[in-house]
């Protein structure tokens, strides 16, 4: 199969998408499938394994539903992907969030082979996205599948657009998570020393809930003293200046981390905590750690749930919560056969999103859009069948009038009676 | 003077022509802007049906090796035979004999919502039967001899893929019917005689544990 694969955002700033980007196109092609990847962006990114990315060129950072985006719109790209589109052939064209504005929308609206989708977030109604409706819509319509990451993307969906998608979760390499060493210098219990938390996820976006985390400290630090926190993620920490200074010293802020460091540092703490408070669809972070083997706490989203099978798999609180944070990583420290069970159980379960499973869903999702379109194909040039749709499309479309009415008893029966009349 | 009236009959009947000739065009154009958009969403609804029927097909046929196969006691071979039988038998009649639809070509033939809703019940029986037929603990059994291993690979990716299939095939009906609701497609008539969007509903969740 020939699959093109587009991203939205650019490849030049580290994200999910791009990165979900990446490890799909390299698990195709180890699929045996042949893939090309479209993305904004100027050069291509170190550790970037999968199929080299054909770039657009710059993306402009732009405030998109309610954060900043680096997206690539205007003349110049559409001609850019126009001309990939037309380079590549391709079966199957798989966009990622077709309704940012951005490359995935352009790919869709240009593409003449058969797209399928995957939206990743879970939005609440915005003014934007409504607005946005009647001018997405038409294009939203050439979709022959759309895929949600999670059942609340897949919820998003419905609520926002109608119809249904089909859930295929995000992907991660597990064993990459699972070998990774882990680095002395972040560990805690294991090197006979106080007990390490982190926190992975953008500094100052209020939604990733480190306020919340802050908000225990005092408590942890109380329990446990000599406690860290290691917060691995962009932004200048404002929020973090305002602690009081014994525990902003606990605080040790390490910045962007790359991939290999994030791995390490999973596999080294005693505590992953996701203090999110609002817009996860998913969380890959929580895979990403259960693979690496943190236990994991996590505040009680319903994306959260699902990923931990209801606190089978990790342990949750409250969201927004301090103190019930506090008490869940308390109780994770204390209890450690229930901890270690648990561990066990996610080291099980996380096998359910490795990228060889979850490519494999990817796989099946395009040859049953393949196997679709190729029964409508093989309907099409039967003369005395003529296509079901409307009387239009033969008049106004192709400029011929249809040769006669006779329709058979329903979508699948004249399908089927159509292609026995081709085949004849 | 005659001279005037001619010239300014002819401005106004330009004007007129004119304006006439716009409004015409435009219509068209929004008109097979709409038949294009709605002949589109036809068209995938109309595929993704066709990968439907398939994959019931094939969930039947996967069903019927494995009862024959002699793998499992006989009275869950003559369950899942039984059923398979069905399924495949109520999906039979559409394709050797097409339903004659009614004169006036706006709705479904009655014998096409009859005849889904048989395959619909079929179809449910059909995974009720399976899941009788493989709990968990014969499934465990099965898995662990290797000779059943490519009949109960062939069932789970079966199974799987039909749910996929029906999900995709009813979102696409359901854009139909929601596009044919607008009144323009109802004004101009443009959905024609197609028949209208009706999903597929039917139970079609695998036996516990069956995973591809």
């Amino acid at each position: 199969m020939r699959i093109g694969v587009v991203c939205p955002y650019s490849v030049d700033v580290p994200g999910g998408v791009q990165l979900h980007v990446r490890d799909q196109a390299r698990e195709l092609r180890a699929l045996g499938h042949d893939v090309a990847v479209l993305a904004p962006g100027e050069e291509r990114p170190a550790g970037w394994d999968g199929p080299a990315p054909e770039l657009v060129g710059r993306a402009v950072a732009v405030p998109f539903n309610g954060s900043v985006a680096r997206l690539s719109f205007g003349p110049v790209a559409n001609a850019r992907t126009r001309r990939w589109l037309g380079a590549g052939r391709f079966d199957v064209v798989h966009v990622h969030e077709p309704a940012s504005p951005s490359l995935g929308l352009l790919a869709l609206l240009a593409a003449d082979a058969p797209v399928v989708a995957t939206f990743h977030s879970a939005l609440d109604r915005s003014r934007a996205m409504l607005a946005a409706q009647p001018l997405l819509r038409p294009g939203l319509e050439r979709l022959s599948a759309r895929i949600a990451v999670s059942e609340d993307a897949r919820r998003t969906v419905v609520e926002h657009l109608g119809g249904d998608a089909v859930v295929v979760p995000n992907g991660v390499r597990v064993a990459d998570y699972a070998g990774a060493a882990p680095r002395p210098r972040w560990q805690g219990l294991r090197a006979g020393r106080p007990p390490v938390l982190c926190f992975l996820g953008r500094v100052d976006e209020p939604r990733k809930g480190l306020a919340v985390l802050a908000g225990a400290l005092p408590r942890l630090r109380a329990q446990h003293p000599g406690l860290r926190v290691l917060v691995a993620g962009t932004g200048d920490g404002a929020g973090l200046r305002d602690l009081p200074r014994r525990d902003a010293a606990a605080v040790e802020v390490l910045g962007a981390v790359s991939e290999q460091d994030k791995r390490a540092l999973l596999a080294s703490v005693d505590v992953y905590v996701a203090p999110q408070t609002g817009g996860e669809s998913f969380g890959v972070v929580l895979v990403e750690a259960m693979a690496a083997g943190a236990p994991v706490v996590a505040s009680a989203l319903p994306a959260f749930r699902r990923v931990l099978d209801d606190g089978r798999l990790g342990a949750l609180f409250p969201v927004g919560d301090a103190a019930g944070l506090a008490d869940a990583v308390q109780a994770v420290l204390a209890d450690t056969p229930g901890t270690e069970r648990r561990r066990r159980a996610a080291t099980t379960a996380v096998r359910r999103y490795d990228w060889s499973v979850v490519g494999r869903e990817l796989v099946a999702v395009y040859e049953t859009v393949l196997q679709g379109v190729g029964a409508v194909a093989l309907v099409a040039p039967a003369p005395d069948d003529p296509p079901p749709s409307s009387r239009w499309r033969a008049r106004l479309v192709r400029g011929t009038r249809p040769t006669s009415a006779r329709r058979g008893p329903g979508a699948s029966g004249r399908r089927r009676s159509g292609g026995a009349g081709g085949s004849r | 003077m005659s001279g005037g009236w001619a010239v300014l009959v002819d401005v106004r009947v330009l004007l007129l022509v004119g304006l006439l000739l716009v409004v015409l065009a435009l219509a068209t154009l929004v008109l097979s802007t709409a038949a294009r958009r709605l002949d589109r969403l036809h068209r995938r609804a109309d595929g993704a049906r066709a990968a439907l029927v398939e994959q019931l097909v094939r969930r039947a046929a996967a069903t019927d090796r494995l009862a024959r196969s002699g793998l499992l006691d006989p009275a869950a071979s003559v369950l899942l035979a039984g059923a398979a039988a069905e399924a495949l038998g109520v999906g039979e009649p559409a394709r050797t004999a097409p339903v004659v639809p009614p004169p006036d070509g706006t709705a479904e033939p009655a014998g096409a919502v009859r005849l889904a809703q048989g395959r619909e019940r079929a179809e449910s029986d059909l995974s009720a039967a399976l899941r009788a037929a493989l709990p968990p603990e014969v499934l465990a059994d099965l898995t662990s001899r290797p000779e059943a291993e490519g009949l109960l690979g062939d069932l789970a990716t079966s199974c799987h893929r039909l749910a996929l299939a029906r999900r995709l095939a009813n979102d696409a009906q359901v854009q139909v019917a929601r596009r044919r609701r607008s009144r323009l497609v109802r004004w101009a008539h443009l959905a024609g005689r197609a028949p209208a969007p009706r999903t597929f509903e039917v139970d079609d969740e695998p036996p516990p544990g069956l995973l591809p």
